[in-house]
């Protein structure tokens, strides 16, 4: 027994001292939060407008956000100016339209009836502004079919530095989706309806006289990857044709003998309509690394309310052609080159029709056919080399250049006789035609001395044979604290050189050439702090910009007018006190703050917000558009991942001016447009038992409609207010998408 | 078949940062006393691309922690399937990282790992399809950790349900 107690005791002893085998432990709790940062990390958007290389939103010198292609099929929106106005931060974008110019634009203070002149858009990284008069649009008229993107980036701010003229106050990127992500075919087709609207701009019954109104969008595309040899290659198309027939909308009626009234008419107003039609498509191919793309559409929209009433041959036009070849190469371990040739070619064209001989030339006293045209062509190459001599990526060195020769011209002022069709024998109509080449480098640098601090440094040189040379500088500091959070301070200046528009357009009943016009400069610093708390995040952004130089139109000296006489630019019936030439006259100054809040409180819900408040100050142009105060809030909840889902998205802005300047008006009288509040509910689903079928409905409401607008009337007299409210108050959309 | 410069990729500093905090969610891993992580860079010869991102893994992966473990590091030049799965055993590696270039291969390259139980990790998220297990792409712009969850089933890679709320499982 001893003995046995004996070899026991040695028995365990010698297990002690022999040392243990490696033995599997049970596993440790897994920790929450690695779960929480992953997440966190997931929901950061990838951006590359900011710095042209693929870095963390968090990480990027200017104030950026994204909306995906899923957020635009969840919230039921129908084109970019929706999504922007619906999903952006910091932007307002309104559809008050007036007759035809698309849409207003506001960011960072700014916000004129511009035509989209100060912003920046462009395609897959392709610059897409017209080259003659800088000019693009935000609606259907932009050229892109809906279901090509893959996710829009908008960079805030000035983007000069990367991007050169027109990206003074934002860079809309609008990136499509790969081949890869693609592949397939696709259809979509949607329907939207609106009821027709009374005077007041509210909704009413349909009856004889007021009909419906009806969108549709068709959509196919296909996707295809595939070897070449022993290169990737891919093809992809996207195509879709949209078409409004508006629904029809009231108009109170103007008595008076100055209106544009058809003989036998003895009032202006009552129901009016317009249409839409908007084909369009992008193609991609690739082969190794070469990627070609190209664009093409077509928009027409008829503005029956510009002279006569509900004249249906008043038309707008907007045609795009472009293609698009680049080619990336990694060199070796440290460079790496991005080349690109591109080549564009856009026309514009607006017609009207106008009776009183006060809007025509001398002779022409049956009324005129109003006609104006811009077309502008252009041809680039432009390269960037990325060095980047650190493996870890703590310094990047990006150099480049872009060579753009540029072809505008146009009519601006085509005014043919009402009766025989034709052109004026004593008044010189204009053209202009200019050929013109830019020709930029730029620079910037990136250093990352630890993983908590981002310095990132750049500036851009512009030589522009139409105006001279610009330089934009940034400079940004980064600080990322710990992975919830990040802290941005930045500089930057931008500007937009005048275009060949502004520069030779003349219109003989009142606009003449000025002899030479400068860029406008917008200088803008930036604070901004992003924060994330468990499933919160938020960030704080504050901004101040002073924008000088801005191009206006102003009276005309009596010098000036004389010269213009003189040249032959003005017909002789002109009254020389309403004679208008641009020049750079003008200075604003704004300052102010963005809140944005995102929160996912329970699997498959997400709610978002911001609120965007500034003021804003101008010395010439003494009232701009931009609302004193902001935002859009939205919320949707996924009843699975890839199911239904229902969401809610409103949109809301303080009052605004409705025009730019109160000088329109006789009295000064300054027109506003009053609180707005958009609201569109819709479901997404896809169909059980049939694998790539989705529906997609929903409805929209403006609750306040409000759409002014100054009717003029011949010689200047009878202005009174008017409201066209040509966006309907309510919409019910219907559609269906297939992926194959 | 060569890597395409103009691909979109996952930023590698991401990629990594991702993989360290995704590693906390495979149980074999958390199982293992092993408080090293031994780690390949696959790499493909005469590819710039995969060389620029075999030496910026190398740099932010040397003496980096994932799933709490500290990464051992080598790398490794593509000759043949067979040479890299030697490779892997004679270095006891958890996981192969493979950079750009593999096209096809990757395939290949997952299922020979696979079978010595490596976790083939790749930039491109189009190879976990192919038999990788772990691939990164972006859609509509934000990162996307796709998983190839029958090949780590087969692997006996055990990842928890709570990770497979935030990857996409690729059937």
């Amino acid at each position: 027994m001893r003995a046995k107690l004996l070899t026991a005791a040695s028995l365990v002893l010698i297990s002690l001292w022999l040392p243990r085998p490696a033995r599997a432990e049970p596993p440790p709790p897994e920790p929450q939060g690695e779960l929480d940062a992953l997440e966190t990390l997931l929901d950061q958007p990838v951006v590359t407008t900011a710095s042209r290389a693929a870095e963390q939103v968090q990480t990027a010198p200017s104030a950026m956000f994204t909306i995906t292609a899923e957020d635009i099929r969840t919230y039921g929106i129908r084109s970019i100016d929706e999504a922007l106005d619906l999903l952006g931060v910091g932007m307002r974008v309104d559809k008050a339209r007036d007759y035809y110019t698309g849409v207003d634009v506001g960011v960072q203070g700014l916000m004129l009836r511009d035509y989209g002149r100060h912003l920046l858009v462009l395609l897959d990284g392709h610059v897409m502004n017209s080259q003659a008069n800088g000019e693009i649009t935000l609606h259907e008229g932009l050229g892109v079919p809906l279901e090509a993107i893959d996710h829009i980036e908008v960079m805030l701010g000035a983007g000069s530095v990367m991007y050169g003229s027109n990206a003074m106050t934002a860079v809309v990127h609008v990136v499509t989706k790969s081949a890869q992500r693609e592949r397939g075919a696709h259809g979509v087709a949607e329907l939207s309806v609106a009821p027709p609207s009374a005077v007041d701009g509210y909704a009413r019954r349909p009856d004889g006289e007021h009909g419906m109104g009806y969108q549709y969008r068709l959509g196919v595309g296909a996707a295809h990857t595939f070897s070449v040899g022993r290169l990737p290659a891919s093809f992809s198309l996207r195509a879709e044709w949209q078409e409004n027939l508006s629904h029809d909308y009231a108009v109170a009626k103007s008595t008076g003998e100055d209106f544009e009234l058809r003989p036998g008419e003895t009032s202006w107003g009552g129901v009016a309509s317009h249409r839409m039609r908007a084909p369009s498509a992008v193609l991609g191919l690739s082969l190794g690394d070469f990627t070609l793309r190209a664009q093409g559409s077509h928009y027409s929209r008829t503005i029956p309310l510009i002279a006569l009433f509900d004249d249906q041959s008043a038309e707008e036009l907007r045609s795009s052609a472009r293609f698009d070849l680049s080619h990336a190469k990694q060199l070796n371990h440290l460079l790496h080159l991005n080349s690109r040739a591109y080549g564009d070619y856009m026309h514009q064209s607006e017609s009207s029709t106008w009776i009183n001989p006060w809007w025509c030339l001398p002779g022409q006293i049956d009324g005129c056919a109003f006609t104006s045209r811009h077309v502008s062509r252009w041809l680039g190459l432009e390269q960037q080399l990325r060095i980047e001599p650190r493996a870890d990526g703590s310094l990047s060195t990006t150099l480049g250049y872009d060579v753009r020769l540029r072809d505008g011209s146009g009519r601006p002022a085509d005014y043919r006789d009402l009766v025989n069709g034709e052109y004026p024998y004593a008044t010189h109509l204009p053209y202009y035609k200019s050929t013109s080449v830019l020709g930029s480098v730029f620079l910037q640098q990136l250093y990352r001395p630890v993983n908590w601090f981002t310095l990132n440094v750049g500036a851009r040189l512009d030589v522009d044979s139409l105006f001279g040379t610009h330089l934009s500088p940034r400079a940004a500091l980064v600080f990322v604290p710990h992975h919830t959070a990040s802290i941005r301070a930045s500089y930057a200046e931008a500007f937009r050189g005048p275009s060949a528009a502004e520069l030779y357009a003349t219109d003989p009943t009142y606009v003449i050439r000025p002899d030479s016009l400068g860029a406008e400069v917008v200088r803008t610093a930036e604070l901004e702090w992003q924060q994330r708390v468990s499933f919160v995040s938020f960030s704080l952004r504050g901004y101040v910009a002073f924008y000088r130089d801005f191009i206006a139109q102003r009276s005309a000296t009596p010098d000036e007018t004389s010269r213009a006489f003189e040249r032959n630019e003005l017909a002789s019936s002109v009254d020389p006190t309403w004679v208008v030439i641009n020049d750079n006259i003008d200075r604003i100054r704004s300052y102010g703050g963005t809140v944005t809040l995102q929160a996912r409180p329970v699997r498959g819900l997400s709610v978002a917000g911001s609120v965007t408040v500034s003021r804003d100050h101008s010395e010439e142009i003494s009232d701009v558009l931009w609302p004193r105060s902001f935002g859009n809030f939205r919320l949707a909840y996924e009843f699975r991942p890839d199911g239904p889902s229902l969401s809610l998205a409103t949109s809301f802005a303080h009052k605004r001016n409705a025009f730019n300047s109160a000088a329109n008006t006789e009295n000064n009288t300054v027109i506003k447009v009053r609180d707005t509040f958009d609201l569109r509910l819709t479901l997404s689903s896809p169909i059980r038992g049939v694998a790539g079928l989705r529906v997609r409905a929903g409805g929209g409401v403006r609750v306040f409609p409000d759409a002014p607008y100054l009717l003029t009337g011949g010689s200047g007299t009878g202005e009174r207010v008017q409201y066209f409210h040509d966006v309907p108050q309510l919409y019910l959309l219907l559609g269906v998408s297939y992926d194959y | 078949m060569s890597s395409r410069a103009q691909d979109a990729l996952v930023p590698i500093a991401l990629q990594i940062e991702l993989v360290g905090r995704l590693l906390w969610y495979e149980r074999g891993l958390q199982k293992s006393a092993d408080r090293q992580l031994r780690a390949l860079i696959l790499e493909r010869p005469r590819d710039p691309a995969s060389a620029r991102a075999a030496a910026q893994l190398a740099s932010q992966l040397q003496g980096a922690t994932l799933g709490g473990r500290q990464v051992t590091l080598a790398r490794v030049s593509y000759e043949s399937v067979e040479q890299v799965a030697r490779a892997a055993q004679q270095q006891r590696a958890y996981l192969a990282w493979l950079t750009p270039g593999f096209g096809e291969l990757a395939g290949e390259l997952g299922r020979a790992l696979g079978t010595r139980g490596v976790l083939t990790i790749s930039s491109h998220g189009a190879d976990t399809a192919r038999g990788v297990v772990l691939g990164f792409e972006l859609e509509s712009g934000k990162p996307r950790i796709m998983l190839n969850l029958k090949q780590a089933r087969a692997q006996k890679l055990d990842f928890s349900a709570q990770l497979l709320r935030v990857v996409k499982v690729v059937p």
